[in-house]
């Protein structure tokens, strides 16, 4: 991993159109600005990590078969027709 | 956000046809599947309105989603203008939302993550799954809490 020291105001780049500044530091927390391409998403760490991890146990599997979807919805169509 | 629909889970059952079928583009895939980013949206016949979302290239890629029109917090999402923006929309009526379902093994009831919706526009068939900072919605909430009754 780089390692780069910097002080607020002070700034990273990263490739053209990525900047990264260091509004604030403290003892404990650090605020970033992160000035990049608006398409490209931007995330928190443990929140991104989360999602992975939601959206990997949200996958269709043998134990999500899709009857466990009855009895939600009143319009759901009779499977004995 | 314009063009709210109150959808009742005693209703008529809405798809929403002109998403389904369709190939929508993820630029970054999802979160856990960033190298997918080709999905459909596929009706579940048996049992409406409930939707499957699935990968295009890998059909062990998919999940159950749910029109958020169906959730009782559907008035009360935020969709910040930088994510709108994302998906080149010129009228809200392009805009779809859906959230992802997915089975508590302990209950086994559905639940969902209400921060973090699929966002799509139905015209240019790209999307996003995004995190909303609201305060206001749950991270695990029952499926059978969520609806509007």
């Amino acid at each position: 991993m780089l390692v780069l020291t910097r002080k607020p105001d002070e700034c990273i780049r990263i490739g053209k159109k990525i900047k990264i500044k260091v509004l604030e530091s403290s003892s404990s927390t650090v605020k970033l600005g992160i000035d990049a391409p608006e398409k490209i998403p931007v995330h928190r760490e443990e929140i991104y990590k989360k999602i992975q991890r939601e959206n990997k146990e949200s996958l269709i599997s043998e134990e999500t078969t899709k009857e466990k979807l009855g009895g939600i919805f009143d319009s759901e169509k009779d499977n004995n027709d | 956000m314009a063009n709210k629909v109150n959808v009742s889970k005693k209703e008529e059952p809405l798809i929403d046809e002109g998403v389904m079928n369709e190939v929508y583009n993820f630029q970054y895939g999802l979160p856990g599947f960033e190298y997918f980013t080709e999905f459909t949206f596929e009706p579940i016949e048996e049992y409406p309105p409930f939707v499957l979302f699935k990968s295009v290239v890998d059909e062990n890629i998919s999940m159950y989603v749910l029109n958020a029109k169906y959730f009782q917090v559907y008035d009360e999402l935020d969709i910040p203008k930088a994510e709108l923006d994302k998906l080149e929309l010129k009228d809200s009526k392009e805009l779809g939302i859906y959230f992802i379902l997915r089975l508590d093994k302990v209950s086994q009831n559905f639940m969902a993550n209400l921060k973090t919706p699929l966002i799509i526009n139905k015209d240019k068939k790209i999307g996003n799954q995004i995190f909303l900072e609201q305060d206001n919605l749950e991270k695990n909430m029952y499926l059978n809490d969520a609806l509007k009754e």
